[in-house]
């Protein structure tokens, strides 16, 4: 089998004192030439996990590892290979340097050529996303968003790198523009090699473009598998409540939601609660979940479930 | 349409003067909505929908913008009325739902006590009628433990309690017409899932008119009856959800429905990406405003902008599009 | 969002959001500091010539605002007095944004212990009322043009610091920052490449505010004879010295004034410019 490329071990972040763990013990293995998306509920820490996988924020337990060896976050090995694209296209360049200033920013800061070779090589990534030299020569406010995004698709591939961290990168686009950026990351896939975590609510995003899916809720993870398994037949309570939801477009689809999640405790803090997080939501709970939590193991090959009583599609 | 019409919109123009020039955010639209019926309205951001709704509502200010055309709501010439009247309409025969429930709630009067103020724009609720109403209506919208939920402040909600408040707020005084400017985009599906059948529930149960405006297709397709899909301002296709779920005729219709991902297809495969991006409203294209970027786009198209057709499936299933079909699909 | 795009000549439209009280504010700063600084290069300002027979002497068309209660000229003196309150007012303030923005950037962006220290000895400084900090300076350090900045600048430092802190924070929490972090930038070059200019803005604004505000401490502490000696006109030490006569002749308080009030309301009216809306949209504050 093939070895990942970069790795978050058993890895949990918690910012400050008194808080409860953003994340807790959260293992995410990227391989080279797939996909991993991460799905779940605003607030169950994707985010979390991304920033710590960039070395944003500190561990406070766990590790990163690249090629199988133990990485540091502020090694600079680091940051050539594990590079990142955010939400907010705009937001992610400085809005008084030119796209392509900033697309050539990563050239400069390793030092790689001199400032008109960095330029040329700057111009040659725009355009191979689909930015014109017109367009680079412009300031994020000046165009538009998915122009914007596919700059900072250009930022972080100009250095070659061998893992893309992406934190909702289509999230704040419409659905026209947002098919093109995708179309360009399976293409990085596919040409470079990359290995990718890929970060998002829209299920079906996940479900159309990712490899291996995994499922946060309230800070762990509970369900991880084949893109296509997890879309088609989740095994985890939330996960299955998760896909139920999704407005389906195909209107002939079946609308019975699989699993009634328990109301009433909409703000019930999963992440304070003793056992499985999902427990006060879950419609089939019992004591024992409440006791212990329950642990990732593998239901199926490749198809990891953290539930004491899996949903069961043919009961 | 059956019973009558709540909401009729003819020939509906609005533009928005701007330093750069003339913005037509709103272009030639007529839309009809029966009592009880649900209307979505579709399209891309900047595609017209919030404008066309707030106008409708009689929310947009003639001061910002210059408005032509008819909008009746239950009888009601809205564009005509004087400032007092229309205001006399909102809560008691149309009323909104915004994206951002905050915008609606105030931060420090306890949510009971905005409810029951929302209630009071009619002018016949007692103050004690309203407290009452103000518990009723929180069971209603779906808040459990709602004689203690009064007391809350909207900061002490959860954001899908809160856009449950902004409901009720808005059913208080039982409106025939309800507004909901993507009430679920800043929500979690499965939270959006749950608002959604709140919607249903409170249309069938009250015989509430709801117009949905989103961008989120399946979210129109699963919870209302009639689509309108709008793309630069115009009215691209409408009709019955199904008919035109089921047979996108105008190619941007189709190609929408192409661009979106599907989570449970049985094969995996990307969306189709639409070239280009949506034309600047401050110099549109000529002819069909979706011209530029078409696959099917001939001289006409760039030439002259499409009627609206009618096509044979199902009444009221209508297109604008000089060579229909679904072949993109 | 898509449709939003932007004209590129954003220069024009900058100048264009430009208004009526803009252009005079600055005029009126512009001819100020043109006659405070430039006149005595050509003409000799008389400031001190004494005349016992034109003591409290209306405007006439040798004294264009007239005279003083010892016969100088009011006009000279105003003007000499800007040349002192314009130093007092830029000067002190270029001093306390030099030594707080760069401890602020630094709290706001390291964090941590640094922040902690950095912003204790603010707290402290803050605990005292600003306006009596400086009285109690100016009175301990004596009376002259430099002490008076060291009394302006002690409280005013710790107000830039907080700022420059703040307004840190709120960018490198942006994602361009993070972004920047991402492609391995070292700190400094973050820093100074994408925190520092799109601060500025927000400091600039508020140091134009602040030379407002010294103009002002320099003034209320020249009214109570602990600011510029008296032989150094300044405004507040005319307003000071014709305070004596106000009923007899207003004029000799209103002048100074005057200056005074329309050169903080010119300095206020700018500081607003770069707080507007049409300045953030073309990358300034927020
Ligand atoms: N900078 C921060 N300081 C304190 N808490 C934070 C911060 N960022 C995120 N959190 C908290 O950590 C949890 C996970 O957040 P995040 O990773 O952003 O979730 P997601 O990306 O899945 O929406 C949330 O409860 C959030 O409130
Ligand atoms: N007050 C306004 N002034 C100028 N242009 C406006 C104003 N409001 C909306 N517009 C423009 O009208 C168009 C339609 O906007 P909107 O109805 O908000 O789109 P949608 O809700 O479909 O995303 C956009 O191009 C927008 O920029
Ligand atoms: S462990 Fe128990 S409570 Fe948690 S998801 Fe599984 S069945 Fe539900
Ligand atoms: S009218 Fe022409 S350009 Fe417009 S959608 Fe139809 S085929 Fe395409
Ligand atoms: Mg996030
Ligand atoms: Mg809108």
């Amino acid at each position: 089998m093939k070895q990942p490329i970069f790795t978050l071990e058993n890895g949990s972040v918690r910012y400050g004192h008194g808080h409860p763990d953003a994340v807790s013990d959260v293992t995410v293995r990227l391989y080279p030439g797939e996909i991993l998306g991460l799905v779940g509920e605003s607030g169950c820490g994707k985010s979390t996990t991304a920033r710590a996988m960039l070395g944003l924020v500190p561990l406070s337990a766990g590790r990163l590892t690249l090629h199988g060896t133990p990485v540091n976050p502020h090694d600079r090995r680091l940051r050539a290979a594990v590079q990142a694209i955010f939400q907010n296209p705009a937001a992610s360049f400085n809005p008084r340097r030119s796209l392509l200033d900033s697309v050539a920013e990563p050239l400069r800061v390793h030092g790689q050529g001199t400032a008109r070779q960095r330029r040329e090589r700057a111009l040659e990534e725009l355009d191979r996303v689909g930015v014109t030299a017109q367009m680079a020569a412009r300031r994020p406010n000046e165009v538009s968003g998915g122009q914007c995004q596919r700059a900072a698709i250009a930022r972080a591939t100009i250095l070659r790198p061998e893992v893309l961290v992406c934190d909702e990168p289509v999230s704040a686009l419409d659905v026209s523009i947002q098919a093109q950026i995708l179309e360009l990351l399976a293409e990085l896939r596919t040409e470079q090699g990359l290995a990718m975590l890929f970060i998002s609510h829209d299920l079906g995003v996940v479900a159309s473009l990712c490899d291996r899916t995994a499922v946060m809720y309230a800070g762990r993870m509970v369900e991880q598998g084949a893109a296509t398994e997890i879309a088609g037949n989740p095994r985890h309570p939330y996960s299955v409540a998760l896909q139920d939801a999704v407005p389906s477009l195909d209107l002939s689809d079946g609308l019975a939601p699989r699993i009634r999640t328990r109301t009433g405790a909409d703000d019930v803090d999963g992440r304070l609660l003793p056992g499985c997080r999902f427990a006060a939501l879950c419609p089939s709970a019992t004591p024992e979940c409440t006791a212990a939590a329950p642990v990732l193991a593998e239901l199926a090959p490749r198809h990891e479930v953290a539930c004491h009583h899996p949903f069961d599609p043919a009961p | 349409m059956t019973d009558g019409t709540l909401l009729s919109i003819k020939d509906l123009v609005v533009e928005f003067p701007t330093g750069a020039g003339t913005v037509r955010a709103v272009d030639h639209v007529s839309l009809e909505l029966g009592y009880g019926e649900r209307l979505g309205i579709v399209g891309e951001s900047g595609s017209g929908k919030s404008v066309l709704a707030r106008t409708a509502m009689g929310l947009t200010r003639p001061g910002t913008a210059r408005i032509s055309g008819q909008v009746t709501i239950a009888g009601h010439p809205v564009l005509e009325l004087g400032e007092r009247r229309r205001r006399a309409l909102w809560g008691r025969e149309v009323a909104m739902v915004f994206q951002d429930p905050l915008s609606a709630l105030h931060p420090i009067t306890p949510i009971g006590e905005q409810i029951a103020e929302a209630a009071r724009r009619d002018p016949r609720t007692t103050r004690r009628q309203a407290a009452a109403r103000a518990v009723e209506l929180l069971e209603t919208v779906g808040i459990p433990q709602a004689t203690r939920r009064v007391h809350a402040r909207a900061h002490e909600l959860s954001g899908g309690m809160r856009q449950r408040v902004a409901i009720a707020m808005a059913i208080a005084c039982r409106p025939k017409l309800l507004f909901a400017d993507e009430p679920t985009t800043a929500l979690d599906v499965t939270v959006q899932a749950r608002i959604l059948d709140l919607f249903d529930q409170l249309c069938a149960e009250f015989g509430i008119g709801l117009v949905m405006v989103s961008h989120d297709l399946g979210v129109v397709g699963r919870h209302t009856d009639h689509v309108a899909v709008m793309y630069a301002g115009r009215i691209a296709e409408r009709g019955p959800v199904r008919a035109v779920f089921a047979r996108p005729s105008m190619r941007y219709t189709s190609a929408l429905m192409a661009a979106i991902p599907r989570h449970r297809a049985a094969e995996q495969s990307l969306p189709r990406p639409i070239p280009g991006q949506p034309p600047n409203l401050l110099a549109p294209p000529p002819g069909c405003r979706f011209g530029p970027r078409c696959g099917q786009a001939s001289p006409r198209c760039h030439a002259e902008q499409p009627p609206l057709l009618a096509l044979g499936d199902a009444p009221g299933h209508e297109y604008a599009c000089w060579h229909p079909g679904e072949a993109d699909r | 969002m898509s449709t939003a795009i932007l004209p590129t000549g954003s220069w024009r439209r900058r100048l264009r959001a430009w208004r009526l009280t803009d252009a005079l504010s600055l005029t009126w700063l512009g001819l100020l500091a043109l006659a405070a600084l430039a006149l005595p290069l050509f003409l000799q300002l008389d400031t001190e010539t004494m005349s016992a027979t034109e003591r409290l002497a209306g405007p006439s068309a040798q004294h264009w605002l007239g005279t003083d209660n010892y016969g100088r000229d009011l006009l000279a003196r105003a003007l000499s007095g800007a040349r002192v309150s314009l130093l007092i007012g830029f000067g002190s303030v270029a001093a306390a944004a030099l030594i707080g923005v760069p401890l602020g950037m630094l709290a706001g962006y390291l964090k941590g212990a640094v922040d902690a220290v950095i912003s204790f000895v603010v707290d402290v400084i803050l605990a005292f009322p600003g306006l009596v900090l400086a009285l109690a300076l100016a009175s301990f350090l004596g009376a002259s043009v430099s002490n008076v900045m060291i009394a302006i600048v002690v409280p005013m430092t710790p107000v830039f610091v907080r700022l420059a802190k703040a307004q840190t924070m709120s960018v490198a929490g942006r994602e361009y920052v993070e972004a920047s972090q991402v492609i391995g930038t070292r700190t400094w070059s973050i820093v100074v490449r994408d925190v520092l200019p799109n601060i500025l803005p927000a400091v600039l604004a508020y140091a134009l505010v602040s030379v407002g505000s010294a103009i002002l401490i320099e003034g209320g502490l020249s009214f109570l004879g602990m600011g510029v000696p008296p032989e150094q006109p300044s405004w507040g030490s005319m307003i000071n010295n014709g305070r004596i006569f106000i009923s007899e002749d207003p004029r000799l308080v209103a002048v100074p004034s005057l200056f005074m009030l329309l050169t903080i309301l010119g300095l206020n009216l700018i500081a607003d410019r770069f707080l507007s809306p049409s300045a953030a949209a073309t990358g300034g504050v927020r």
